[in-house]
């Protein structure tokens, strides 16, 4: 489990790399769906999730070298909180919000300068990702802080002239074993897939 | 290519780490099974809101059973992960799954029910079809069928219930049973010891209820 205070670090220690580069900072705005794995088991059959939910988010990138840019992002979704216990009985728990702000690295690998359709980008990064819930739900019972998280993803140009893209991500965060009194005892991975549309290089 | 590469790496971590946040296995803190055979295990369907009627003909000066069971329900609740049930109240015997009354004045009759033996401070009665599998309506006082799977009679005597912290440890008492507690602790720190002394569940009582609700009930309201 991440300490708030590490991730804040990591985030702040990738920033670096951009502040230095040239100052063509491009904004970008996206909007999508996300979806996640289970955000608990439990042993009994239980499990929680997130559905399906909208995801929007903001970023600014800077060219660092030819073809290569650095990204800073931040993304917020909410989605509906689902209980389905072993017995094939399920119940809606509410909703909650995840929220990740994170620095990436991105490499163009098509005809990106010229401003053409299929122009495709590739990106690694890594982050923190805050997530919420009704408090009464496991793994909601307790303050988890920032969670730290690695995302890997890709972008298709999908107009000429107009910065318009596909965007296909996928991240991963840690949950797990954070306090006294978490009954996720043992610390797992959950993975998010967040589709949607971009627009800015 | 160095990027495809380091991509593919990624996404192969990535796979290998999808090992999910896991909650393990919990033994009760105690035997919850109904003494009928080997034991028997009830409990509501999970994510059930149980329709409760409080009779409050009879009530002691101050004995509030209507917050009693809303309270109950709170602190039974306080060992609940995943919403396994809540509790509503309704205004009517012919609403409820359960009924809460005092032994003054009834609105079912259990005549023809299993019973425990009397003389407590609280009782928790049932009725079952012969084979014990399913519990059936217990009868209305009018003779009409209900669909009140649980009767609960609290006692009004003094003697029995002398205050009003002894009246709520009582019907928490008994509204462990109605979700699913079919026996007695043997530790005086649970609140399901046969004479409870303690106003909350213990962690034994939590780790029961949670293990009881999520093994297959061989009996069902």
């Amino acid at each position: 489990m991440a300490h708030p205070a590490r991730a804040t670090t990591l985030i702040v220690l990738l920033a670096a790399a951009p502040l230095a580069a040239q100052s063509d900072g491009r904004p970008r705005f996206e909007a999508g769906l996300a979806y996640s794995t289970n955000l608990l088991e439990d042993a009994n059959g239980t499990s929680v999730s997130y559905a399906v939910g909208p995801a929007i988010g903001a970023g600014y990138a800077w060219t660092l070298s030819p073809g290569t840019n650095a990204v800073l992002g931040a993304r917020l979704s909410r989605s509906g909180v689902s209980i389905d216990y072993a017995d094939g009985g399920s119940e809606s728990a509410g909703s909650g919000w995840v929220i990740d702000a994170r620095a990436m690295l991105e490499r163009e690998i098509g005809p990106c300068a010229a401003a053409e359709r299929g122009c495709a980008t590739v990106h690694a990064g890594a982050g923190a990702v805050w997530a919420t819930g009704p408090d009464d739900v496991a793994p909601f019972t307790v303050d988890r802080g920032a969670m730290l998280a690695g995302e890997i993803g890709a972008a298709v140009r999908v107009a000429r002239g107009l910065p318009l893209f596909l965007t296909g991500a996928a991240q991963a965060f840690r949950l797990g074993g954070s306090t006294v009194g978490d009954p996720v005892r043992e610390t797992g991975t959950v993975m998010r897939v967040i589709l949607g549309v971009r627009h800015g290089r | 290519m160095d990027v495809r590469r380091g991509l593919v790496l990624l996404l192969l971590t990535a796979a290998s780490a999808c090992d999910a946040p896991t909650v393990p296995s919990e033994a009760p803190g105690y035997d919850p099974t109904l003494p009928f055979g080997a034991g028997v295990i009830y409990h509501w369907p999970l994510g059930r809101s149980i329709a409760v009627y409080a009779h409050t003909a009879g009530a002691p000066d101050g004995f509030d059973l209507p917050g009693a069971i809303l309270r109950a329900n709170e602190i039974w609740g306080d060992a609940l992960r995943y919403r396994e049930f809540d509790v509503h109240l309704v205004s009517t015997p012919a609403e409820a799954d359960v009924v809460f009354h005092f032994d003054t004045d009834s609105v079912v009759s259990v005549s023809s029910c299993t019973t425990p033996a009397t003389g407590a401070a609280g009782i928790t009665s049932f009725c079952t079809n012969p084979g014990v599998t399913q519990f059936v309506g217990i009868p209305l006082v009018s003779g009409e069928p209900s669909n009140v799977k649980f009767d609960v009679q609290i006692s009004a005597s003094p003697v029995r219930i002398p205050n009003a912290a002894a009246f709520q440890r009582i019907v928490a008492h008994e509204f462990g049973h109605v979700i699913g507690i079919g026996r007695h602790s043997a530790s005086m720190a649970d609140l399901m010891f046969g004479a409870p002394t303690v106003d909350i569940p213990s962690d034994a009582d939590a780790q029961t209820l949670r293990y009881v609700l999520h093994q297959p009930a061989q009996l069902r309201p």
